[in-house]
């Protein structure tokens, strides 16, 4: 896949994340010279209930009453949390301009965060959001990357990048390498967007010893291709865990973007095996782009 | 995954909590209908544990609860007598199965033909049913059972004027139950009505002759109930659809009210389907997710075979209480209110649906009274779109006749009776451009007026036949064939 000029959609809420969010997006538009819509997802959670009447009693007119009752609280919260949302958007919309990108749009939408981006996801050229939302932030303080965002970043159609609290444009990338196809796609795209163009890229590859050898072929295949587009380009093959090494390399390359490419696994797969992309993506704290 | 934890677990504390209520709530109606039915509370009891185990798992609505409800309970009244408990369980297995193959079938979507004024025919009716059998408990008893009813009722509608922190007709039942004992009233009390539950249920096969004779018995029982437990359960599906305005799986519904009667009747429980009033109570209570209906039926069961012997003491009053609120709960009132300005047709079919109901005691009957009495009157109505307009031309040689509307069975001999046959002139033309031919009748009724214009003598021209019609037409049509005349006259 190739990051192209179409739109770029930056995931925000009222979390702690969202400027995090907005400065990406910002900073990925001007890179791109592409759209920016920020995009704010109004979720009623349907599944959850708000009540507190325990009475179990059945008046007159009890199943009229409910409804009348159950559908008033919700327009009155959607109307609210419209408002609320219209606010946020207009502010960051105003920072995005005073940043300098001129093509910005926001839009908010009824629904949840999963379904909204598969509707608008495939005709996106990229998909920024925060590691967690505001539910997760609120609900399971200790959760790092949220359940949801998980799933998206396993399923979306498009590049996405996840974005810590803080962002400052990248300066050096980490594009975590380990020779399958998946991560050879990974680099083309990088070699092929306007997005990371002129930033130095070290590409780590880890495993165990035996395999350095025909990791450092992979390694100068990727280099070569990189160097081609004139990036500057280091590589590295550090024997140990994918998760550590690349914490590790980050650290020491003193890094700021880390850029790797995913498997499509089941649910299953992941379930009983894990997901060697979601560790690596909890043991970094700089802003990551995920490649499909 | 991400789904399962969403039905199971995204409102896990207001599920555990509204389990509890309706748990509360489900004690009560379960012995009243297992009374109504005929069988001992425990019956109805272990029914309303499994039905709402195995449908919290296997349902295709979450959030709704399912349980022995008043609706079967009285299509099983006779069964029971005639043959006794064994033979209602080996019914109720085969009522599930029914249901499944119902489900697999997706004859959910039938109840599209089951129109609104249906509807709320059958809830009023079982409304209506509900209380009637709560009189047997009111007639020929002394002054203190109407005393605790009122009181009853009393504490039930204005306790939660105090707090709504806790059900109030669980208070109703302690307080009743509290003071029948400190007194010692010599009235009725559960414990007089039958065995209860003094442990966890068991699997057993249905004691009874596995031969003809025995389906012979059981089927029409199965049937009618196997059609009325899916009609309240869809309904109340699609209630609590638009109460918590999420969608639900009607099949995989039909499929899980099946699965959980199977299970019912092995484990010694009489049949169910899903409950309006207590669905509604869930809803209110906060329930959404499928843990509520889970909590529900394992906390009945808990309650139940743990306190038993507390159990045993409530007094029949107490039930009844409660039993007339559910009733005035799942009575709709404000069809009452419109009689006056609803259609008279949507009036005479909810009537006339509480009306069979309440006659037979089966709540199969009346859907059917009011699905074919709308069907009736739909087509009456429909039948009345038909307008034939004629103007002469060429210098009253040719009538041009304009035909719109829908031509149908019900309409048909107006439509053939729209034409002058009499008329003297050389031809007609029937514009049929703007008009539906629905079926074999509306095809016969144009040839038939074809017919009669030619026995005149007068030329015939059909233009226009749209796409519709054209396709009855050259199925069924005859006019335009050579013998059209002789064809008509055998």
């Amino acid at each position: 896949m190739i990051i192209n000029d179409q739109k770029i959609l930056a995931c925000v809420d009222q979390s702690d994340h969202t400027d995090s969010v907005a400065l990406a997006a910002t900073w990925a538009g001007t890179q791109l010279a592409a759209p920016v819509e920020l995009l704010h997802v109004l979720d009623r959670h349907l599944e959850t209930a708000h009540s507190d009447d325990r009475s179990g009693t059945l008046g007159v007119d009890a199943q009229e009453a409910l409804l009348a009752n159950l559908s008033q609280e919700d327009a009155s919260r959607s109307k609210m949390a419209r408002e609320q949302g219209r606010l946020f958007l207009a502010r960051l919309r105003q920072q995005a301009l005073e940043a300098g990108v001129a093509n910005i749009d926001v839009r908010q939408r009824h629904g949840t965060v999963a379904g909204t981006l598969a509707d608008l996801a495939p005709s996106a050229s990229m998909v920024v959001m925060g590691r967690r939302g505001e539910r997760t932030a609120a609900n399971a303080p200790t959760r790092d990357i949220s359940r949801t965002v998980a799933e998206l970043i396993r399923t979306l159609p498009c590049p996405v990048m996840l974005t810590p609290v803080a962002f400052t444009p990248p300066t050096k990338v980490l594009l975590a390498f380990d020779g399958r196809s998946a991560a050879r796609d990974a680099v083309r795209t990088v070699a092929g967007s306007a997005l990371l163009k002129g930033l130095a890229i070290h590409v780590v590859m880890s495993g165990a010893p035996s395999t350095n050898a025909d990791g450092n072929k992979q390694l100068s295949w990727a280099q070569a291709l990189l160097q081609e587009q004139g990036f500057s380009v280091s590589t590295a093959f550090v024997p140990g865990q994918a998760a550590d090494v690349i914490g590790q390399q980050i650290a020491e390359q003193g890094a700021d973007l880390l850029v790797m490419g995913v498997n499509t696994h089941s649910p299953l797969r992941q379930m009983l095996f894990g997901s060697k992309g979601a560790d690596i993506l909890r043991s970094v704290d700089v802003p990551a782009l995920i490649v499909r | 995954m991400n789904h399962l934890r969403q039905e199971w677990l995204s409102n896990t504390r207001n599920d555990l909590l509204a389990g509890l209520v309706v748990a509360l709530a489900l004690i009560p109606e379960a012995i009243a209908f297992s009374i109504i039915a005929g069988v001992d509370p425990k019956v109805g009891l272990y029914a309303s544990f499994c039905i709402a185990f195995v449908s919290s798992f296997m349902g295709g609505r979450p959030g709704m609860i399912s349980a022995a409800t008043g609706a079967m309970a009285l299509l099983m009244v006779t069964l029971v007598k005639d043959h006794g408990l064994q033979y209602l369980l080996g019914a109720t297995v085969l009522t599930g199965v029914l249901q499944v193959v119902a489900g697999w079938m997706r004859l959910g979507s039938l109840m599209r033909f089951v129109s609104r004024s249906v509807i709320t025919g059958f809830v009023n009716a079982l409304a209506i049913l509900i209380f009637m059998a709560q009189l047997p408990e009111l007639i020929d008893v002394s002054w203190v059972v109407y005393a605790m009813t009122a009181a009853g009722l009393g504490i039930i509608y204005l306790f939660p004027l105090l707090t709504k922190a806790v059900p109030s007709p669980l208070v109703t039942i302690v307080v009743l139950t509290a003071v029948s004992v400190y007194f010692g009233f010599d009235i009725r009390n559960v414990g007089d009505m039958g065995e209860l539950p003094d442990s966890l249920p068991v699997f057993l096969f249905p004691d009874m002759p596995l031969t003809w004779e025995t389906l012979a018995i059981i089927f029409p029982v199965s049937a009618t109930m196997a059609v009325v437990g899916l009609l309240e359960s869809m309904m109340t599906a699609s209630i609590v659809d638009d109460l918590t305005d999420t969608p639900s799986d009607k099949n995989r519904e039909c499929v899980g009210q099946g699965l959980s009667n199977v299970f019912a009747g092995f484990m010694g429980g009489m049949a169910g389907c899903a409950m309006i009033g207590q669905s509604v109570i869930n809803v209110k209570s906060g329930g959404r997710g499928r843990l509520s209906t889970l909590t529900a039926g394992v906390l009945l069961l808990i309650m139940v075979v743990f306190l038993g012997d507390y159990v045993a003491l409530i007094p029949m009053a107490a039930l009844v209480a409660v039993m007339i609120m559910v009733s005035i709960g799942t009575f709709n009132w404000a069809s009452v209110r419109n009689l006056g300005t609803n259609p008279k047709s949507s009036s005479v079919v909810m009537i006339a649906t509480v009306v069979v109901v309440v006659a037979t005691h089966d709540l199969a009957k009346g859907v059917l009274v009011g699905v074919l009495l709308s069907g009736f009157f739909f087509a009456h109505k429909v039948g009345q779109v038909l307008r034939v307009s004629s103007v002469a031309q060429d210098d009253g040689r040719v009538r041009h006749y304009t035909v719109e509307g829908q031509v149908f069975f019900a309409s048909s001999e107006r439509f053939v009776a729209a034409f002058d046959y009499k008329e003297v002139i050389e031809a007609v033309r029937i514009d049929v451009s703007r008009a539906h031919f629905w079926d074999v009748t509306a095809v016969s009724a144009l040839d038939k007026a074809v017919v009669k214009f030619r026995r005149e003598g007068t030329d015939v021209e059909v233009i226009g036949l749209n796409e519709a019609s054209a396709t009855m037409i050259d199925r069924f049509g005859t006019h335009d064939k050579p013998d059209a005349a002789a064809a008509a006259l055998h």
